[in-house]
């Protein structure tokens, strides 16, 4: 095992790029959508018809006790006309108790925006319908659950792109690693090593084992350099965040040897991995919440990606702090994953040997 | 018995490749696998190595089974096939060690320096350079880098020069003074022949002969060229084929059991010239593959 082991690393020293390639790109993209993040948040243009001045700009003083957004006060007929010229994707109309969206085109921001003013507003008619002023809010707790939750989106989008970008990236590495399987299987050196006293399963667990150290080592520097650069805050929660990172590789190489069982040629391979690794980054919520996927096959068939259970278990471990008990489901869906993808890779590879 | 092969039969969709082989190799024996390109060597030995599951009968190295106990069996022997694939951005060296230890053994306590000497080798460069016989010299050195109680070579020596192949066969017969098995296969006759015990003859996909290299030469027939006076005239003459005549000179084959009584029949004759030929391993071959060109392939 460790002869098969080490020769993955002798390789590797050998053609380093393809590895610092996509570690360099998980740091580029991450400290840009990282800095985009930390910039004064998403700006909202808003209109009112039926509330007073004071009140219309009481309101958006309220709304904007928040970093995350920036709600402008403007009219009715501007804000028809940027969105006319599609200059502005949406606006937002305020009323006392109720609030509008107009829409020009879809964006991400929308529902987060939604989101938010849903939450403001539900405290605003509670207060309302209980006649008190805001003072009152402090003493009691279930709204200032609330209210974190609303700073917590915000934190958690930051986590899903920062662990999205990362477990995206070391896709790439992995799979564009477990290539050379597909490469020794078609330049003959794998038959070469099946025909060594070294058995199947310490060969498998030898290359297995690189695989996971190497994308383990990707994600480790990632988090390290996003916590050193960019103040990044991974919780406390060491041990959870491991076994996270853990769960989700071993998924991934599963996903790989599926992936090499199954093509003929490494540049079938080479075609499939960007394919395989975009898409379900795509459907697995690693660049835009998971929400925005609508299509009902589609989430359906974003229950057979791993980078899914990875990003909602990673932020998880990250925003919410929650307890092993509370990760059993990702994990064990990731598990299946694993050997749904791995008992179809040995099924077909070893089925290659006639 | 090292090696057991009985009526192993293998097809690749419907190209029966092996149709019932049979093939024994004895301990301390060099056995030559002889047959033409397509004839099933690689199959067999392919099947012997636990590539490929058999279609039908008994494959079996050191009383194991080929498949199932290939592990086992593997950790026992070494293997050069003819066209050997290494990993291209590793050097010769860093792959001869490779096998080495994937064999069980140390590098450092092998003797592959001094095989990577008598193969006038340099292992200092990327594998992706190697000409086909500087590949054969990495599966060569580093099969017999290692202590195996049997060596299995399936054409071993096809990129070898000659001087080169003059060290592989004192390095076979090295193995066979150290009590170790060789099964060697070949297209070429001579290549075997002065280094094999025993010999087993392929074709499409069936052994047509095997034995000893001397009962083989027993059945073969002996060539005369005689030089007589007069005419000569065989159909009275028992176990004499293939006259042809040249002039003066008579060619023929004798079979063995006959020599003496073709020798007493030309006592007849003004023989003016006698000559007689042992026949080579390809002479042999020959009057095999004849049947085939006859027949119109
Ligand atoms: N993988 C394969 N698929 C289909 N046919 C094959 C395969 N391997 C060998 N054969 C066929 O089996 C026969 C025997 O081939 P082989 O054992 O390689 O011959 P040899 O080694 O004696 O030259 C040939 O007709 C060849 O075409
Ligand atoms: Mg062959």
């Amino acid at each position: 095992m460790w002869t098969i082991f080490m020769m993955q690393w002798k390789r590797l020293f050998k053609q380093p790029f393809v590895v610092l390639t996509f570690f360099g790109l998980t740091l580029l993209f991450v400290t840009f959508l990282g800095q985009g993040q930390s910039s004064p948040g998403v700006t909202v243009q808003t209109y009112t018809t039926n509330l007073p001045n004071h009140a219309y700009e009481e309101l958006v003083e309220r709304l904007n006790r928040t970093d995350d957004f920036n709600f402008k006060i403007n009219d009715q007929e501007t804000v028809e006309g940027l969105i006319r010229n599609n200059r502005l994707s949406f606006a937002v109309q305020l009323e006392q108790d109720t609030y509008e969206f107009i829409v020009g085109q879809s964006s991400f921001s929308q529902p987060l925006t939604n989101q938010y003013l849903n939450e403001v507003y539900q405290e605003v008619r509670w207060l309302l319908a209980n006649d008190l002023t805001e003072d009152v809010l402090e003493t009691f707790v279930p709204l200032e659950v609330t209210s974190r939750d609303t700073s917590g989106s915000a934190i958690e989008f930051q986590a899903q792109v920062i662990v999205g970008m990362t477990l995206y990236f070391v896709m790439y590495t992995v799979l564009f690693q477990m290539m050379s399987i597909a490469e020794q299987k078609t330049d003959g050196t794998w038959e070469r090593m099946m025909l060594s006293p070294v058995s199947k399963f310490n060969i498998y667990s030898g290359l297995f084992l690189y695989y996971f150290l190497i994308g383990f080592i990707q994600v480790g520097v990632s988090f390290l350099i996003f916590t050193e650069w960019l103040g990044f805050s991974f919780g406390e929660q060491y041990s959870l965040l491991l076994l996270s990172i853990s769960f989700f590789l071993i998924s991934i190489v599963a996903l790989g040897l599926m992936l090499v069982s199954v093509v003929r040629t490494p540049q079938q391979l080479q075609a499939v991995i960007p394919i395989v690794a975009t898409a379900s980054a795509m459907l697995g919520g690693a660049f835009w919440p998971l929400e925005f996927v609508t299509q009902p096959w589609l989430l359906a068939f974003s229950r057979f990606i791993p980078i899914r259970y990875g990003i909602e278990s990673l932020s998880d471990v990250i925003v919410r702090s929650v307890a092993i008990n509370d990760l059993l489901v990702p994990y064990s869906l990731l598990l299946g994953l694993t050997i749904i993808f791995g008992g179809v890779g040995f099924y077909f590879i070893e089925k290659q040997r006639k | 018995m090292i090696i057991e092969v009985t009526d192993l039969k293998k097809n690749f969709g419907r190209v029966q490749a092996l149709k019932g082989v049979n093939l024994t190799v004895d301990k301390g024996r060099i056995v030559g696998f002889i047959g033409p390109n397509g004839a099933g060597k690689s199959t067999t030995i392919r099947l012997l190595l636990g590539l490929l599951r058999k279609d039908g009968g008994k494959a079996k190295i050191f009383g194991l089974d080929c498949y199932q106990d290939a592990v086992e069996i593997h950790k026992r022997m070494s293997y050069v096939p003819g066209d050997v694939n290494l990993w291209p951005n590793l050097t010769g060296g860093e792959v001869i060690d490779l096998f080495i230890d994937m064999q069980g053994e140390d590098p450092k306590s092998s003797r592959k320096e001094e095989l990577i000497k008598r193969f006038d080798f340099d292992p200092s460069r990327k594998c992706r350079t190697y000409s086909k016989g500087n590949r054969q010299k990495v599966a060569l050195i580093a099969a017999f880098s290692v202590e195996s109680e049997l060596y299995i070579l399936d054409e071993p020596t096809s990129g070898l020069d000659p001087l080169m192949e003059r060290e592989f066969q004192a390095l076979v017969k090295e193995q066979k003074a150290l009590g170790k098995t060789v099964l060697l296969s070949s297209h070429i006759l001579s290549e075997v022949e002065q280094i094999c015990d025993d010999v087993a003859i392929i074709r499409q996909g069936e052994i047509i002969e095997s034995g000893s290299i001397k009962d083989l030469r027993h059945l073969t027939r002996t060539q005369f060229i005689v030089e007589a006076v007069e005419d000569l005239d065989f159909s009275e003459c028992q176990g004499v084929y293939d006259v042809v005549k040249d002039h003066d000179k008579w060619y023929f084959q004798v079979d063995h059991r006959h020599i003496a009584g073709v020798l007493s029949y030309l006592g007849n004759y003004q023989v003016t010239k006698l000559e007689t030929k042992e026949p080579t391993l390809e002479d042999l071959f020959m009057r095999h593959y004849e049947g085939d060109a006859k027949g119109g392939v």
